[in-house]
């Protein structure tokens, strides 16, 4: 074959750029093979590899790090100790952020922290009881603070992140002092509060088997389902969304939301969704069990 | 399991074209809540927002108290994800569709928001058909709240409310199971297809499922109001005719 010429190579664009100018094209025309395969040459109902490391962050209750694909969540648990008065509905308090940048929150990250909050608020992840500060009227309240190191604005890495790291929480058993003081809202006082650097309590959650948050796209025209969708291309191409969060084992759900767009999204492509959510639910269980059990042997 | 069938709930009002200074504005009132919406659009676009083939859009959302937190920007991209394929963006490109959504009541208690956002999305669709604006479908949507309690002799009530108000909301509050907000497509009064469905707390796939049921014939009825203020609006604005 003749070698280019300079005019034909300037009309021929890589196909980094296709993706960038027309992601919708190119994704379909990878979609067209047989079988349909993705540009990250995963199958339609194939979910990213994952992997978890527990306990990475120094000065944390518990931590936990997190990767899915090319995406990657931080998350440490840390606590503050309030008035049981005020403790407002929930004990967990969650934050997300992304790593590097800076100025004021993209509205989707912004979603995104909203979704995490109201999310671990439903989902009860445990009983609030164990917070309590004995002896006083103080109680503990986490906080998970989650990094993204990621372009995408990836929830269930997150939302794993966060889980990961409650999975290994252990709260440190808090010492009421003798001689120090600190005035309370309504003007009493209370014992100053520290915190022991050798006792520690594991923070017991409310599920055996953990509610995972799985994600699938549904294609406009063929109503195809992806799995855990992922990059620029996929993220522009398909419109329609389905976020589930359930546990492997049971037959509840804790969260469903589905998001049609253009597409038309069936009971039997949730039903789908569903139950391919609950392998991915059992087998982040088993990546977990495995690193913890890897980490602590045992005895935890 | 209960069979699900639209119970005792307090009718929908709409109003349009009250603002004047917008070109489509529209209030829903649900139970306790209340929401207004103004639609200002298409209109020019700074350049820095704007899109080569299609409109921009563009939605606020304000709280009845305080400042928008990241609740209304949980509430705008849920709007956003209904409206956006319903509107014809294609038709207006390089333009703004500004859309503000102002909560006058949410009507839910502190730890839900279901109530303002199918309410919200109701208003938003009335005001983007009193503005004009090129809409391909109907869009409805409501909100269902499923709680159990426990009885002290060991049986289980369950039931159902839909679009309730805040008092019976806070009675039941403890005993909440889920909570699913709904929006449907329509055309010529029969549902199209689902658009959004929000379902938090505790659920199966049949309860999910029953309640996609309920809502369908929810959002009929709603339709079915919506399609009288707009009759009513359309007679007021013709009234030069006479």
């Amino acid at each position: 074959m003749p070698e280019p010429q300079p005019f034909a190579e300037a009309l021929s664009s890589s196909p980094q750029l296709f993706a960038r100018l027309l992601p919708t094209v190119f994704f379909e025309k990878y979609l067209a093979l047989d079988p349909p395969i993705r540009p990250s040459l995963r199958s339609p109902k194939q979910f990213r590899p994952c992997s978890i490391n527990t306990s990475a962050l120094p000065n944390t209750f518990g931590s936990a790090v997190v990767r899915m694909g090319e995406c990657i969540a931080v998350c440490g648990i840390t606590g503050y100790i309030v008035d049981s008065a005020e403790v407002g509905p929930s004990s967990l308090y969650t934050n997300v952020d992304i790593v590097g940048r800076t100025g004021p929150p993209q509205p989707e990250l912004m979603s995104m922290s909203e979704w995490m909050y109201e999310t671990a608020l439903a989902t009860k992840l445990f009983n609030p009881v164990q917070l309590r500060i004995q002896g006083t009227t103080q109680t503990l309240v986490l906080q998970a603070q989650i990094q993204l190191l990621s372009q995408m604005y990836s929830g269930e890495v997150a939302w794993a992140a966060l889980l990961a790291s409650l999975a290994v929480t252990r709260i440190p058993k808090a010492i009421p002092s003798d001689d120090e003081e600190t005035v309370t809202a309504d003007f009493g006082t209370e014992p100053d509060i520290r915190f022991s650097r050798t006792e520690s309590k594991k923070l017991e959650l409310n599920y055996q088997s953990l509610p995972w948050c799985v994600s699938f796209g549904v294609m406009e025209d063929t109503g195809l389902v992806l799995a855990d969708l992922e990059g620029r291309v996929e993220d522009a191409s398909v419109q329609g969304r389905i976020t589930i969060v359930t546990s492997a084992g049971t037959n509840s759900l804790q969260n469903l939301c589905v998001s049609a767009g253009k597409s038309v999204i069936s009971k039997d492509h949730i039903r789908q969704c569903i139950s391919l959510a609950k392998q991915r639910a059992a087998e982040l269980d088993s990546i977990l069990k495995s690193q913890i059990y890897h980490a602590y042997g045992n005895g935890w | 399991m209960t069979v699900l069938g639209p119970a005792q709930r307090s009718p929908a009002t709409a109003t349009t074209a009250f603002l004047y200074r917008v070109d489509g504005s529209a209030s829903w009132t649900v139970g306790t809540a209340h929401i207004i919406v103004s639609v200002s659009g298409p209109m020019e676009v700074n350049k820095r927002d704007e899109l080569p083939d299609i409109a921009t859009l563009e939605i606020v959302v304000r709280p009845d108290v305080g400042v928008a937190s990241t609740r209304e920007q949980f509430l705008q991209d849920r709007i956003r994800r209904v409206v956006g394929p319903v509107i014809a963006l294609e038709l207006h490109p390089r333009t703004l569709i500004q859309i503000v959504v102002q909560i006058v009541q949410s009507g839910d208690t502190k730890t839900l928001n279901t109530i303002a956002l199918s309410a919200s999305i109701n208003a938003t669709y009335m005001a983007l058909l009193d503005a004009g604006v090129p809409v391909r479908s109907t869009v409805s949507a409501t909100s269902i709240v499923c709680y159990g309690t426990s009885s002290i002799q060991g049986g289980l009530t369950t039931g159902v409310l839909i679009d309730p108000t805040r008092p019976e909301l806070e009675k039941i509050e403890k005993d909440i199971t889920s909570v699913h907000t709904i929006a449907y497509e329509l055309k010529g009064g029969q549902i199209e297809r689902l658009l959004l469905s929000e379902s938090v707390g505790t659920f199966t796939e049949d309860e999910v499922f029953e309640c996609y049921d309920t809502a369908a014939k929810v959002c009929e009825e709603t339709n079915g109001t919506m399609r009288e203020a707009v009759t009513k609006s359309v007679q007021q604005k013709g009234g030069w005719r006479d």
